[in-house]
């Protein structure tokens, strides 16, 4: 048999949630200035995610979060979701909404005015 | 595996080391945070929308109910990422032995509840 589930898939998904988390480690000092002393006006706080930059940090970020998010969720329901027949569905659909929050985190971005 | 096994996980009668806790709370913390991750967006969404939205947020996020979610997922975040820290660093190799494991666990749970009044209070 070829392939049953692919033996080094677990690998990936460990490093991704070991990458995934040290890039919000890396950004969670500038997450912390913006809640204590960022902007506390509309203008100011819209004009932070104006530029490119920081649209694309700030999707990254989302990214890392919702990867690692379904990641953790995954790893919980192996643990207290025995029936595949309803951990299979629960992971799919756990997927398509973070597929969804990363559509919905884009278009947060880059509609503003 | 057909021998039966002695299976006794009551969590109010076992007493596990700390780093149990930690564990469970790790987990706890992150599926919490998880599942708030479509408020966060919702409430990010709203705060970009226009300057009534804004002081919407704003207001929130000052008192009430909305004050005390922010800080119970503050927490979470906070024992998240510092439990994750000392992850990364048994990935590392460090502070593997039982007394250096179970000192950074009692730091985890206290640094996070310092660090959440601190913000708090600032």
């Amino acid at each position: 048999m070829r392939h049953a589930g692919g033996a080094r898939s677990g690998l990936t998904i460990w490093m991704l949630q070991r990458v995934s988390a040290v890039w919000m480690v890396l950004v969670a000092p500038f997450v912390a200035w913006v809640f204590l002393a960022g902007p506390s006006e509309y203008a100011a706080w819209v004009a932070l995610f104006q530029p490119l930059y920081a649209k694309l940090v700030a999707l990254l970020t989302v990214a890392a979060f919702l990867v690692h998010a379904w990641i953790g969720l995954r790893e919980v329901m192996m643990d207290y979701v025995q029936i595949m027949a309803l951990r299979l569905p629960l992971l799919f659909a756990f997927l398509m909404g973070g597929l969804l929050c990363f559509g919905w985190a884009a278009h947060i971005l880059w509609s503003l005015v | 595996m057909s021998r039966k096994r002695p299976f006794y996980l009551n969590l109010l009668q076992i007493w596990l080391p700390v780093g149990g806790y930690v564990s469970i709370l790790h987990r706890a913390s992150g599926v919490l945070l998880s599942l708030a991750i479509p408020a966060l967006l919702w409430l990010w969404s709203l705060s970009l929308s226009s300057v009534e939205g804004f002081a919407l947020v704003q207001g929130m996020l000052r008192g009430g109910p909305g004050l005390v979610l922010g800080l119970v997922l503050l927490w979470a975040f906070l024992h998240h990422l510092l439990a994750g820290l000392r992850h990364l660093g048994f990935d590392l190799g460090w502070g593997e032995s039982r007394l250096a494991a179970r000192r950074s666990a009692w730091l985890t749970l206290l640094f996070s509840l310092v660090i959440l009044l601190g913000l708090t209070l600032s």
